[in-house]
């Protein structure tokens, strides 16, 4: 059985109205963002299930960084490292 | 005894301030975003003129200050704030009692040889305060806690100390709010018109306790400035800290390093010593003209290694920029526990060896569960723009 590593885990995010977030929910605790220190994005595999997705790399309030992204098809934000 | 009450008002919001100087002048209010379903736990003079005031709905404070900044509560850094705080008190009495977040009880009883009257030692405690920690602070001293802790509350921008025999007269025009009852007991005396606490001493200690019971007596006592109770103190601060001033401002990060490496080795044998270590590093610089940085690390592995925490530090501070210079360092190690276990290498480094001690594992897991819960981790597409394309768990025994 092959079980892939690093997928995505859903999260809650506060965004402003470009998008951008604003603070983050983990382990139902608000972490605002202080700065976000780079933005990305990625397209890939529109010939079958389309992969759409806007990736941040964020620094919180309590000092750790951590990647999000929005997946762009459906809305949903998750939490991944990149 | 004589009692020294340190409060620091609106400790969230000076938190905040602190960590955010930019903020200093800015309508504040921490609990949370206006679109959250929770209530402000604190906020700023600038948004209380405005109708905004603790326990009041986001949405509702929104709408009477919608100019305000909003910031989560960050209660771990409340917590360590008053442990820092705390960490200052213990060079003035070795009786220091932290009284939730923001106050904190010292029994300052025969002290005037050390710092002086009263008045002396809460001016150096207020001082102290405002220059390590960076809190403005409220100080009152009294015969007692019950007094000193509402004369805390009612200092202005001086300590309030209320004179041995003069508590009764003190107490007797504040409201009976200052009680410690419970809601119903107090809703009770009310009723029965009593406003203040000059008032209730005034009442037969009988009708007090036939209606309120123990609750009465208490309240009788405290009304009449009679409070026993001893500064008890707390468990240590569960932080180290250090300080580090320079005449001539820091203007590289090779120096500030080096000064850090100094700091850190004084710190860390000491929490070798406790055989603690640490799980995490506050650091405040602080320019010429007295701006504050300050940082906040969690790390990921609780650490007691000076190499390790200067690595932490300078990866952190490599992004950062002090055009003004650093004239002074605090360095604050917290999260202190003792150190319950560390990560082994699972093998040696030997290649031989190490495909060895796996299959030994394997086997042990094997007979011990009935199957094997170690996987191998593969390469599937390492240059994947997908990140969960690139790496999976395979069973040992599948092939690949």
């Amino acid at each position: 059985m092959v079980t892939p590593l690093n997928t995505p885990r859903e999260v809650r995010v506060a965004a402003d109205q470009h998008g951008n977030p604003l603070a983050v929910s983990i382990r139902n605790r608000q972490r605002r963002v202080v700065r976000i220190r780079n933005v990305w994005r990625i397209d890939d595999e529109w010939w079958r299930q389309e992969i759409a997705r806007r990736y941040f790399d964020l620094e919180l309030s309590d000092a750790s960084v951590i990647t999000v992204f929005q997946d762009l098809t459906a809305g949903k934000w998750y939490r991944q490292r990149y | 005894m004589q009692t020294l009450c340190l409060f620091i008002p609106h400790l969230p919001v000076q938190w905040e301030r602190r960590k955010h100087p930019e903020l200093a002048r800015a309508a504040l209010i921490v609990g949370g975003f206006p679109y959250e379903r929770t209530a402000v736990l604190d906020c700023s003079e600038e948004a209380a003129v405005q109708g905004v005031s603790p326990g009041m709905p986001l949405r509702q404070a929104s709408h009477r200050c919608p100019g305000a900044v909003f910031l989560p509560a960050d209660e771990a850094g409340c917590a360590g704030a008053s442990g820092e705080v705390l960490g200052l008190l213990d060079r003035f009495s070795p009786a220091v009692e932290p009284d939730g977040p923001g106050r904190a009880f010292i029994d300052i009883s025969g002290t005037e040889q050390l710092f002086g009257p009263a008045g002396d030692l809460a001016g150096q405690v207020s001082r102290l305060i405002l220059r390590q920690a960076g809190f403005q602070s409220r100080i009152g001293v009294a015969g007692s806690k019950f007094v000193a802790g509402i004369a805390a509350s009612l200092a202005s921008a001086g300590p309030l100390i209320v004179e041995g025999g003069r508590e009764r007269p003190f107490l007797a025009p504040l409201s009976i709010e200052f009680l410690p009852l419970a809601p119903e007991a107090t809703a009770w005396l009310k009723r029965l018109g009593l406003r203040t606490m000059g008032q209730v001493a005034g009442l037969p200690l009988n009708a007090l306790d036939s209606q309120l019971g123990r609750d009465g007596l208490m309240a009788h006592r405290l009304a009449n400035g009679i409070d026993q109770r001893p500064v008890t103190p707390g468990p240590g601060p569960d932080t180290l800290a250090e300080t580090l001033s320079f005449e001539q401002p820091l203007g590289s990060l090779e120096a500030l390093l080096t000064a850090l490496g100094r700091l850190l080795g004084r710190l860390t044998p000491r929490l070798r010593s406790r055989y603690q270590v640490c799980h995490q590093i506050r650091l405040c610089l602080r320019s010429g003209d007295g701006r504050a940085w300050p940082h906040t690390l969690n790390l990921k592995t609780p650490s007691d290694s000076r190499p390790g925490m200067l690595g932490i530090l300078k990866r952190h501070l490599e992004a950062a920029s002090f055009p003004e210079g650093v004239s002074e360092i605090h360095l604050v190690l917290a999260g202190l526990h003792g150190e319950s276990g560390r990560q082994a290498p699972l093998s040696t480094g030997t290649k031989g060896l190490q495909a060895e001690a796996l299959q030994r594992l394997n086997s042990g897991l094997r007979e011990r569960f009935g199957r094997n819960p170690l996987k191998r981790v593969v390469e599937i597409d390492s240059g994947s723009r997908i990140p969960e394309r690139r790496v999976a768990l395979v069973d040992p025994d599948a092939g690949g």
